[in-house]
């Protein structure tokens, strides 16, 4: 059904349904598009002018069309009422308990995605524009709850466990785009807009997926990964505004979150914190 | 109404120097046909340089870097290549400008301003537009805003390059002039689709043939009149946002920018409080009925064509007039689809959803209609036809890939990819641009006597539907396969798609041959205006009105008021496919002098080709004496008012909506704003802005009295109260700027808070709507009132319309007085 539709590789717990709602859909599509052309091309060869020199000024007698709009009306409003607004009101409205999830805050910038944990203390440290420069970018505190704060261009998730993402906009409005977990979502300066999905296939998986479809030839299958990209056209780089999506397993998240620790501590006896460019 | 000699008047106009004659007749004039020509000839050229655009950009996305061939590099110019390659933001101009040229300066004046001039008159059977010189300003107003557009090329930076939807608050960063040019532009253009929706509207309700009841007019005619409807609704609050955007981009107001914003390490300087999403909802609002606009003439000239072809009468035809009227209606409260990616609630999208999909019933009841009505037809395939038919699966294939879009669900995942593009192209190109080259073809020989070549129209006909679904059709796949819209490297950059990006060039190869598909019908335009076949009047057999009107057209349209007797459609009449029965027949020609309408004098054929040739024997454009349009001053009978008048309330209507969207903008940002709202609010002076209400009501009063004067025939006591409003509209305006000048010089301009940047805007805007009104007044009062001579009750009339927009103003104001200064 996915590939007939020829859609990007499934890899949330809650793509499944929005597939399914687009499947459905395009069948109503196909079913419509093709029954309307069998009728339209039956009548142009049947009532060429050199087969019916004389026309039947009545017309069409029978109420079929009409039985047919009924129809798809009400077919359509199965489709809306059974699964695009419970899946909308699972999107906007049954957000997991932050407790369980977990949480990054995701800045976007002109032409970068930055992404903001909590670090092992699950507090967020401090924001604050005046400390914005060129190599803190967001204007994040390095005191108090900020300290153990990881800062990087990159998103790395676990596998399983839900993922809450704040979606804020430092400059123009971008678009959060994941395709392959079909999460879209608008980012807006001046508000901050949370999502959530669940990871279910980790980056490996992923990458034996692909190249059992046959989509990553020519590739190499390390360098294949989840992708960030922005949806929204924000300014003259808006088409490489695309970051690295990693999936973990739950022990390689805590992996990759205590390798982001000692390298935090490493600056901070340094003296000096770098805020990380992206690191393959 | 005046009568003058007209044989008088012939010999004063031909001694008119010839270049003088030339102008008027063909520059400026002011009958629907010429105008209509010329708004034909001018969209097609913008057209032409929005397909330019796309065909550039192509070259692009087809070859990610390498640069473009080098006759075509001299073409788009040094200044947007770098080592022969498009640079990236070079395409996001052509891109924004691409969208922006097809929709408001091609489309959109092709279906309504050439379509629409050319044939509403001659289909209802009046001899011209209700305001002919309305009609001129609205192409020139049109011509105008083209030319702000395309000059943006050549500014230091270039064109808008933030899409055609320039969503702050990237747009108004946007560097450069360019965006600027483009709000300007954009604020033109529906100056001239103001103008032109009030001349349809009231042309449609006021110039109607006797005996055209409504379920008479042709299924085109309502479309444009739902169509005309939309566009002097819709466009008001899309004036409105640009004139707010304009004010962030030249004020320095935040209207669209909200606190704290930084452009990389650097704090954006401005007050902030403001909305993005404003922007958008205004934005929205005009573009979803924006977009009726653009089908809706479409499906009246597909339903033209396809009953003229077919012989037989339109299936359906009163549940299609219904459906447009409510496609009209429900288009209003859709626009938010746009948006279900803004971080929308479930009710909020739950009804946006619901609307979207009711309002697909209706298209769909049109398109079914059309294509029901192929059935029992004895169906002629000539080249109108072809295109006409090859519309309707087209605009299928459109409409349905617009359902994932419309559920809020699917749409996750196929926002803002290419399956948008291919879905609005679907409609637009080989949708509405098929319908429109139908309507070329099947409307030629009515404006120049001659029917364009068959051979050529199917060598135009066939390429063109192959390469259009080679352009789009790829743009679905890719777009389910997750490429964005927009995006310089055509997708390049997304893993994901690696597997579709072969698809890029078959794209752009097919859009080339398209291009050259265009060139058979550039032939056959030009080759068919000089040589093509001579046909007679009515060469299709069609039975509406427009067909009954003598070739070569002359100024006035009928040799006198045709009458109809019956519907449109009442072709195969006695079972004879070639058979049918006119709507209307005129009458053979009495000299009717009370109609002001001289007979005909057919001038030679040969030579104008499609220009047609208009007598001049009515002083066109002279004021005194043009065009005597009936209704002008009389009422008629059936709708109980005159042309003017239904004129003015329709203008108030959207004025209406103008300031409606203001007000909302005022409600949206006070909601948001803090507390130097009510600091800023409370330094307003409020002394002197009650005396202002007081001098403006008074104002209103003395403009009845002017007006009682004229009723009472006393020119002498008119010119005092009307000497009094222009006065009082004055002093209004001088307490006002010293108003602003205390402001100013306190230091309170309109960028300190998004409190002063709505004062500043509400009134600044109320305020040029005064000196309008005391510039119209001050003609009514000096020039203007040399009409009372010769005309009283015109002159009575044209004051009494003064009169009610004043008082609108002067409405405007009572909101203003309160909401700002009181409220705060």
């Amino acid at each position: 059904m996915r590939e007939l539709l020829g859609l990007p590789i499934l890899a949330s717990e809650q793509g499944a349904r929005i597939d399914l709602t687009l499947a459905l859909i395009h069948a109503l599509m196909a079913a419509l598009f093709l029954g309307w052309a069998a009728f339209y091309l039956y009548c142009l060869y049947r009532y060429r002018r050199s087969r019916n020199p004389i026309p039947n000024t009545m017309g069409a007698r029978s109420h079929l069309s009409t039985y047919a709009e009924f129809a798809v009306a009400a077919v359509m409003a199965t489709i809306l009422i059974g699964f695009s607004i419970p899946i909308w009101s699972q999107r906007v409205e049954d957000f997991p308990d932050e407790k369980d999830a977990t949480v990054v805050h995701v800045i976007a910038k002109q032409f970068a995605w930055i992404c903001h944990y909590a670090g092992p203390d699950g507090q967020f440290g401090a924001r604050d524009p005046s400390l914005i420069d060129a190599a803190n970018t967001i204007g994040l505190d390095r005191g108090g709850a900020g300290k153990d704060d990881v800062v990087i261009e990159q998103l790395h998730l676990p596998v399983g466990k839900p993922a809450i993402l704040k979606l804020t906009s430092m400059d123009v409005i971008h678009c959060l785009y994941l395709p392959e977990m079909r999460v879209k979502q608008d980012v807006i300066p001046g508000s901050e807009i949370p999502i959530w999905f669940t990871p279910a296939l980790t980056t490996e998986e992923f990458r034996a997926r692909k190249q059992a479809e046959g989509l990553s030839e020519g590739t190499d299958p390390a360098m294949v990964n989840f992708q960030i990209a922005c949806a929204q056209l924000c300014g003259v780089a808006h088409y490489s505004m695309v970051r690295t999506l990693v999936v973990h397993t739950p022990e390689g998240y805590e992996d990759w979150m205590r390798k982001e620790q000692e390298f935090l501590a490493a600056e901070a006896a340094a003296g000096e914190y770098e805020f990380e460019e992206e690191t393959p | 109404m005046p009568q003058s000699e007209p044989v008088e008047r012939v010999t004063q106009i031909q001694r008119r120097p010839l270049a003088r004659r030339f102008l008027r007749q063909y520059l400026f004039s002011t009958d629907h046909k010429t105008i209509g020509i010329q708004y034909g000839v001018t969209a097609m050229l913008f057209l032409l340089v929005g397909f330019g655009l796309v065909l550039v950009m192509r070259w692009a996305l087809a070859y990610p870097g390498s640069p473009l061939p080098e006759w075509a590099q001299s073409w788009v110019g040094d200044k947007n290549l770098q080592s022969g390659a498009l640079k990236p933001e070079s395409y996001n101009q052509f891109g924004a400008m691409h969208g922006t040229i097809m929709v408001f300066l091609g489309i959109v004046p092709l279906a309504v301003g050439a379509f629409g001039n050319y044939l509403v008159p001659l289909m209802v059977g009046a001899p011209d537009m209700a305001f002919p010189r309305l009609n001129m300003a609205s192409y020139w107003a049109f011509l105008a805003g083209g030319v702000v557009m395309l000059a943006s090329f050549f500014l230091p930076l270039g064109a808008a390059n933030s899409g055609w939807t320039a969503y702050p608050p990237l747009a108004s960063l946007s560097p450069g002039s360019g965006q600027t040019y483009w709000l300007v532009g954009i604020v033109l253009l529906a100056t001239s689709s103001l103008l032109g929706s009030i001349n349809f509207i009231t042309t449609i309700v006021q110039l109607r043939a006797k005996g055209l009841a409504w379920m008479r007019l042709p299924f085109f005619v309502w479309a444009q009149l739902v169509t005309a409807f939309l566009l002097l609704l819709a466009f008001p609050p899309l004036v409105a946002a640009g004139v707010l955007q304009l004010m962030d981009r030249v004020a320095g107001t935040s209207f669209f920018y909200p606190s704290g914003l930084f452009l990389g390490a650097e704090q954006l300087a401005v007050s902030g409080g403001g909305s993005p999403l404003l922007w958008q909802h205004l934005f929205w609002f005009l573009a979803h009925p924006e977009v009726y606009v653009l089908i809706l003439p479409a499906m009246g000239i597909v339903a033209e064509i396809i009953a003229n072809n077919t012989r037989k009468p339109l299936w359906g035809y009163r549940s299609m007039v219904f459906a447009a009227l409510f496609l009209g209606f429900m288009s209003f409260i859709v626009w938010a689809h746009h948006m279900y990616l803004t971080d929308m609630g479930t009710s909020i999208s739950a009804f946006f959803q619901a609307t979207t999909l009711i309002i697909s019933i209706p298209s769909v009841i049109v398109v079914s209609a059309l294509v029901v009505s192929l059935w029992g037809g004895s169906i002629r395939f000539n080249t109108p036809m072809l295109f006409a038919l090859a519309f309707l699966p087209m605009f299928g294939l459109g409409g349905l890939t617009g359902l994932p879009l419309a559920l809020a669900a699917s749409d996750i995942h196929l926002h803002d990819t290419l399956y948008v593009i291919g879905h609005f192209h679907y409609i637009v190109a080989p949708g509405t641009l098929f319908a429109l080259f139908a309507g070329v073809y099947y409307w030629f020989p009515k404006l120049s006597g001659r029917r364009m070549s068959e051979w050529l129209g199917i060598l135009h006909f066939v390429p063109s539907f192959v390469f259009m679904n080679g352009i789009f059709f790829p743009m679905l796949i890719q777009g389910m396969g997750g490429i964005s819209r927009r995006l310089y490297d055509g997708g390049a950059s997304y893993q994901h798609a690696q597997h579709l990006l072969g698809w890029n060039e078959f794209m752009s190869q097919s859009a080339w041959w398209l291009g050259l598909a265009q060139i058979p019908f550039l032939l056959n335009l030009a080759w068919s205006l000089v040589a093509g076949k001579r046909v007679a009047e009515n060469p299709w057999g069609a039975t509406t009105l427009e067909w009954s009107a003598p070739w070569p057209p002359i100024h006035g349209n009928f040799p006198a008021p045709p009458v109809v007797e019956r519907g449109p459609y009442e072709y195969g009449v006695g079972g004879d496919a070639a058979a049918f029965s006119p709507q209307g027949l005129a009458p053979a020609p009495p000299p009717q002098p009370s109609a002001g309408l001289t007979p005909p004098q057919p001038s030679p054929r040969g030579g104008e080709g499609a220009i047609s040739t208009p007598l001049p024997v009515h002083g066109e454009g002279s004021g005194e004496g043009e065009e005597p349009i009936p209704h002008t001053v009389t009422i008629r009978p059936d709708t109980g008012t005159t042309n003017p008048k239904l004129g003015i309330w329709l203008f108030l209507a959207s004025e209406i909506m103008l300031f409606g969207a203001l007000f909302s903008s005022y409600v949206l940002l006070r909601v948001n704003a803090g507390a130097e709202w009510g600091e800023h609010a409370a330094r307003l002076n409020l002394p002197l802005a009650t005396f202002n209400t007081a001098i403006l009501i008074t104002s209103s009063i003395t403009m009845v009295y002017a007006w009682l004067q004229l009723l009472l025939k006393d020119l002498g006591r008119y010119r005092l109260y009307m000497g009094l409003t222009i006065l009082l509209g004055l002093v209004f305006l001088v307490a006002k700027g010293f108003e602003y000048g205390e402001k100013f010089s306190h230091g309170l301009h309109p960028s300190e808070s998004t409190f002063l940047a709505i004062y500043f805007t509400l009134t600044g805007l109320h305020g040029l709507h005064v000196l309008g009104g005391v510039l119209v007044n001050g003609f009514l009062l000096g020039p203007g009132s040399r009409l009372w001579t010769t005309a009283p009750a015109r002159f009575t009339n044209r004051v009494e319309i003064a009169g009610v927009y004043w008082h609108f103003v002067d409405l405007v104001w009572i909101f203003l007085f309160p909401t700002l200064y009181l409220l705060g």
